[in-house]
């Protein structure tokens, strides 16, 4: 038991069992087909695979945006799947920070305040807001486009805004769903760099299809059909 | 959620879609206006009412004839009277020989071409006697000579209208008016009265009975009324004395009286009666236009729900809860009542305003020193909570809709 505690503590998510089927008209579609696996603390983990391979449902699943039709997930030693709506919407606002392919920013708020977003949902004071949004906004380069709208910004900007909104509450784990699919190569590489350099504060999970990002990783998830074709040891074969 | 930030979050999205929040606003607007624009109309119609009532005696009793056909005899006589009666020198002793009877003036009136210098007009005719001044006291002043006093005879005393706007030039004290053949030397000229009992007097001839028996509209032996000054403490009880006397002496009962006796508070609930009548079905246009206004809240609410389906979908990724969610909306839908609540209070008013200063110059009101428009603190803070709630309402079912979007889905949406 201590030794599966002492285990426990080196790892930020863990899925057992995990089953995703969609119904679609009455087809039912398994997404995700009983997949178990770790996610390290701080480390990078690339989740690859063919499109259509489930990546993107199970980073949904671990991001608590959607619920698994069976098995479970655990963030830390808190088991999701008997959480309600509220304590769902508060794992994702404390523990969970999201980087999504389109950025998703809020498009009436401006770079600083979409940074705020997460912290005025859970009630922090204006006054800390904007000083932990600030010293983001300067540690992902964009301390000068603080009072830009998102349509004001580059892909790039707008992607380093998404990331250090993904910071701001000091996440146990960051979901970055094809993080750099709507960039430029040069771009995309950039954005790469800094989501990496963020390991030493939180743990990276990036789902991407580009073996090139997957190949910087400390481990790979790779998927086929829904289930795991390689894990970690097997990197290089999984490229 | 901080509610500051909701209501940060909500003002930005109004302002965002500009054109559609104020065309939703606009349909808030009308309904509210509407019922503001009413209520206050109402209210001041009824202070005035209550002050001209005041104004005219609150201590005073009226006896109509029951009148032919309705209308000749005006509201009182027609609403009140069975069957068509007479009012005589025996009727004028037996009301004053009721206890608490102060006075008794009664009226003929007539309508006839009145001549003075080359110039006429078509005044109303009202002959009445000595009393009459007591009787109305409350009411009427002389502004020079006096009024008609026992026994006179050729003699006339003006409006205020009649002696100064009925004729190209002004009649003055001791000028000669002709009606037909009959030559009036003017006695008295009164101070105007105005207001909604007054325009009639001040377009008046005043003559004594017996001169004006012959112009008479309701025939030479009948009075129009007689106007009673009884104790202002027993009023509705001497009323009550009146008609029951009158109707022993001419043998009548409720069901074939043929006059009607008329007190300040019967007159004010008839008027109350039929104002409330007329308010009762303005409202009703009032309520179908806030309900047209709710829908459009709903609708706006509903298409911005999908417009905004993926800016929910990133607030609920990055935590909100349900609650926020619906939260958001609501406060949006009840700023567009509130927006629409002040608005529509401010162009009310104005509305009552404008109505309330034509209406006042149509009447004369010099007298009336209450405005037509009545604004009411209540009213004010009614039509706020009830606009607000109206946005609230309508916003209750796309808010629902907004706040039970799965995350996963919200975000996945084109």
């Amino acid at each position: 038991m201590s030794k599966m505690k002492g285990k426990n503590k080196d790892i930020a998510l863990r899925a057992i069992n995990l089953t995703k089927i969609y119904d679609l008209d009455g087809i039912k579609i398994k997404a995700i087909d009983g997949i178990t696996f770790s996610i390290p603390k701080n480390k990078v983990t690339a989740i690859t695979g063919p499109s259509g391979s489930g990546k993107s449902t199970l980073l949904h699943l671990m991001g608590c945006l959607d619920r698994p039709t069976s098995g479970k997930i655990y963030i830390g030693n808190t088991d999701t799947s008997k959480l309600d709506d509220k304590e769902l919407a508060k794992i994702r606002n404390k523990k969970i920070g999201f980087v999504f392919q389109f950025f998703n920013l809020h498009p009436l708020l401006t770079a600083l305040e979409n940074i705020e977003l997460p912290l005025a949902i859970s009630d922090v004071d204006e006054k800390e807001r904007r000083e932990r949004a600030l010293s983001l906004l300067r540690l992902v380069g964009l301390e000068k486009r603080a009072f830009h709208f998102p349509n004001q910004l580059s892909g790039g900007e707008r992607q380093r805004v998404a990331i250090a909104r993904a910071m701001v509450n000091s996440p146990e784990i960051i979901l970055a769903d094809e993080p750099t699919g709507n960039l430029d190569t040069r771009t995309g590489h950039e954005i790469i760099k800094l989501l990496f350099s963020l390991k030493n504060k939180t743990t990276i999970v990036i789902v991407t299809h580009e073996l090139e990002i997957a190949k910087h990783a400390d481990h790979i998830i790779r998927l086929k059909d829904g289930k795991i074709e390689y894990f970690d040891g097997f990197k290089k074969h999984a490229l | 959620m901080k509610f500051k930030d909701l209501l940060r979050f909500g003002l930005h999205n109004l302002a965002t879609r500009g054109l559609r929040s104020w065309l939703t606003i606009i349909g808030v607007v009308i309904g509210v206006a509407t019922i503001v624009a009413i209520v206050s109309i109402g209210q001041g119609m009824q202070q005035v009412i209550a002050n001209e009532l005041g104004a005219l005696g609150d201590d005073q009793v009226y006896v109509v004839h029951g009148v032919g056909k309705v209308g000749s005899g005006g509201i009182i006589g027609g609403l009140g009277a069975k069957k068509p009666g007479k009012l005589t020198d025996k009727d004028l002793k037996i009301i004053e020989s009721v206890e608490g009877v102060i006075a008794a003036a009664p009226d003929i009136i007539g309508m006839e071409t009145v001549n003075f210098m080359k110039d006429s007009n078509t005044l109303i005719i009202w002959g009445t006697n000595e009393k009459w001044i007591k009787v109305r006291e409350k009411m009427v002043s002389m502004e020079v000579g006096r009024f008609l006093e026992k026994d006179d005879r050729g003699v006339a005393v003006l409006g205020n209208d009649a002696a100064k706007k009925a004729f190209s030039k002004e009649v003055t004290l001791g000028s000669i008016i002709r009606i037909g053949n009959e030559s009036y030397r003017v006695i008295g000229i009164m101070e105007s009265i105005g207001g909604l009992g007054g325009a009639q007097e001040d377009r008046a001839v005043f003559l004594s009975l017996k001169d004006a028996e012959k112009y008479s509209m309701f025939g030479k032996d009948s009075y129009y009324a007689i106007e009673v000054k009884v104790e202002r403490e027993r009023v509705e009880e001497i009323a009550e004395k009146i008609k029951e006397k009158l109707m022993n002496a001419r043998h009548v009962t409720e069901d074939n009286i043929d006059f009607f006796v008329s007190t300040p508070e019967k007159i004010m609930s008839v008027a109350s009666n039929i104002l409330s009548t007329i308010n009762l079905f303005l409202y009703g246009i009032a309520a179908i236009s806030l309900i047209v206004g709710g829908i459009g809240i709903a609708n706006t609410m509903f298409t911005s729900v999908l417009e905004r389906t993926r800016q929910i979908g990133i607030l609920k990724a990055l935590g909100s809860t349900n609650k926020d969610i619906m939260k958001l909306f609501l406060v949006e839908s009840a700023l567009i009542g509130l927006a629409g609540g002040i608005l529509g209070i401010f162009f009310g008013f104005l509305i009552s305003g404008i109505i309330g200063q034509i209406t006042s110059m149509f009447l004369k009101t010099t007298r009336i020193e209450t405005s037509m428009v009545y604004i009411s603190p209540e009213l004010i803070i009614f039509s706020l909570l009830f606009s607000v709630a109206i946005g609230i309402v309508s916003g209750i079912s796309p808010a629902l809709k907004a706040a039970k979007l799965e995350p996963v889905d919200a975000l996945r949406y084109e």
